[in-house]
């Protein structure tokens, strides 16, 4: 197990060295740098003369090499134009988004696991077709539309939960909602769909002649089957929880980071843009470890495998 | 067996509601613009949240502009740009996914790889390399959009292609001293069709979301030019007094997503009808 977890951070801190390098090869070459601003408002040569002075300039690669040890060993990430120190703006910020992101999947976890399993239970039920047409519909609705409809019934009519804020326990009833809704519906789909092929095999039968209890039978066994795509559904759409987690940002101005990257792209800040882009970058491949970890517990192909000391894994 | 197919989809009434509503909204994305009816920029200051009437059907927002005309040309940018998105990620994914499934072996394998590290990564980060490069607010996130969608496509068309690949009529034509060339599009792409037809509705879904999600952050199309996502941002700060301005775009979204959706459903129904029984 230890083996495969070093394998996996080793190949996801080259992923993020590489993935990075073409993020900050764009934001070089791209046109409206201060630098070149300043070249318009002096005179053409202004810029090479101040190269050729101070002999900076150097190579793409060992600024980018300067960057990252600047990142990984100072901890200091470049300066934006509001905050000259970006250290303490991506901490505060990357607090509130890995919050808002654990607390969509514990909600994908609590909500949708219980509700896959008991429509795949009653199949056929006027619960089970319920449970169906609310997924689509929830998995269709882009987010920040949900996030409007949700404002406009329990904040504009209903009047019982705040639109903004960041402070109480209910601020965060509707980003997390906002950003759970569509991995939510998959996630329901995905595990009635496995439930309802376990239920179809041949050692349920066996159980059920042997005399367990239908609930033991489907929490004990089925559900643990059924584990392995739930978690690769999830695992899939995490990428996307994060984009809904921007938007859940932005709509609800929960000062995030994706907040943060976008308040940057508008202002074309590319020091801020570089910074948050890395930070959202190392938290899904983090994620992504931890699912991959959590897969491999739940897979008994891979935990043998481990067992016999296999290397193929 | 196409026939067939279709004769399914067209008992499916939920499939045919959606594709009439969707076509509608299509029609009159193309022709309602074209009738020259009310310029959809055009400022009228003393007009503004003019009544409903036949000349304004949606009223007017805050500046006296005619909703209906902006959500008319908005749903060409809208659905028109995710369509450039859907046709780039299908026609490339279904290229990559076919050439590298087919020949196996380490272009496979890079493939998968690479598709996988698109696919983690969110692609408003992809739309805003992609514009930062190529320019701003014009329209050429549509391409990243496709690329960010080419994941799931490959994923997809892979799996199907391996399947037919292990059938036995690929190695009689490989025995009867056939062309890969000629396997591929006489055999292999014959029999995938379906996943791409599928994929494409998936895809199609998948990318309206995008771009009206890119709109919504501001980082799609630049502001006067109307498209859905970027009015429901425009008309945010109206949400508590004329929640119309807001909802009605918002509505239009959802609409023709959802519609799409089911359209997928119902192809996904039609065509495959043993692969896909949820009951």
């Amino acid at each position: 197990m230890l083996k495969f977890v070093v394998k996996r951070i080793v190949t996801a801190i080259v992923i993020l060295l590489v993935s990075m390098f073409a993020v900050f090869t764009l934001l070089t070459y791209i046109p409206g740098s201060r630098l070149g601003y300043m070249n318009i408002m002096g005179n053409g040569d202004l810029l090479d003369h101040i190269f050729e002075v101070l002999k900076v300039q150097p190579s793409l690669i060992s600024r980018y090499l300067r960057y990252v040890y600047d990142v990984f060993v100072h901890f200091h990430f470049a300066s934006g134009f509001r905050h000259h120190d970006l250290n303490a703006e991506i901490l505060s910020r990357t607090r509130f988004t890995l919050l808002l992101t654990l607390a969509g999947f514990v909600f994908i976890v609590v909500i949708g696991i219980p509700v896959g399993t008991m429509s795949a239970r009653k199949k056929g039920s006027l619960f089970d077709r319920a449970v169906s047409v609310c997924s689509m519909f929830l998995a269709s609705i882009p987010p920040f539309c949900l996030a409007i409809y949700l404002a406009m019934i329990f904040c504009l009519w209903l009047r019982l939960l705040p639109v903004f804020g960041f402070k109480e326990l209910r601020n965060f009833i509707l980003p997390t909602i906002t950003i759970a809704s569509s991995a939510l519906a998959n996630t329901i789909q995905t595990c009635r769909f496995a439930i309802i092929e376990e239920l179809n095999k041949p050692y349920v039968k066996y159980l059920r002649t042997s005399g367990r209890k239908e609930t033991a039978i489907l929490f004990g066994h089925a559900l643990r089957n059924a584990m392995l795509p739930v978690i690769s559904v999830i695992k899939e759409m995490t990428a996307s929880i994060f984009v809904s987690t921007f938007i859940a940002e932005w709509f609800y101005a929960i000062p995030g980071i994706g907040y943060y990257l976008i308040q940057g792209i508008n202002s074309r800040d590319y020091g801020v843009i570089m910074a948050s882009t890395m930070v959202i970058a190392i938290v899904i491949i983090v994620f992504n470890i931890v699912s991959d970890v959590l897969y491999s517990c739940f897979d008994p192909k891979l935990r043998n495998a481990e067992i016999r000391g296999e290397q193929n894994v | 067996m196409f026939k067939r197919a279709m004769k399914r989809f067209v008992r499916n009434k939920t499939a045919m509601t959606a594709l009439i509503i969707f076509l509608v909204l299509v029609l009159s994305c193309i022709i309602f613009p074209l009738l020259g009816y009310n310029d959809y920029a055009e400022l009228h200051l003393e007009n503004q949240y003019a009544p409903v009437s036949l000349r304004h059907p949606f009223s007017t927002d805050n500046l006296g502009r005619d909703v209906f005309s902006r959500i008319v040309i908005g749903g060409r940018y809208t659905l028109g740009l995710s369509f450039v998105a859907t046709f780039v990620a299908l026609f490339f994914g279904t290229l990559i996914a076919v050439v590298s499934a087919y020949k196996g072996g380490w272009l496979d394998q890079a493939v998968t790889g690479v598709s996988q590290a698109v696919s983690a990564v969110p692609y408003v980060l992809i739309v805003i390399i992609m514009e930062v490069s190529l320019g701003w607010g014009k329209g050429y996130y549509s391409l990243a959009v496709g690329i960010a969608n080419m994941p799931a496509v490959i994923a997809r068309v892979r799996a199907a292609v391996l399947k037919v690949r292990q059938r036995e009529f690929i190695s009689a034509a490989r025995v009867a001293g056939k062309s890969d060339l000629h396997n591929v599009i006489f055999h292999v792409l014959r029999n995938i069709y379906s996943t791409v037809l599928v994929q494409f509705c998936a895809s199609y879904a998948a990318s309206i979301v995008a771009c009206s999600v890119l709109g919504y952050l501001e980082i799609g199309i630049s502001s006067p030019t109307p498209e859905w996502g970027r009015m429901v941002a425009d008309n945010f700060h109206l949400i508590t007094t004329r929640g119309y301005l807001v909802f009605i775009p918002c509505l239009f979204i959802s609409v023709s997503v959802l519609c799409v959706t089911m359209i997928s459903h119902g192809l996904r129904d039609a065509l495959d009808p043993k692969e896909y029984q949820h009951d």
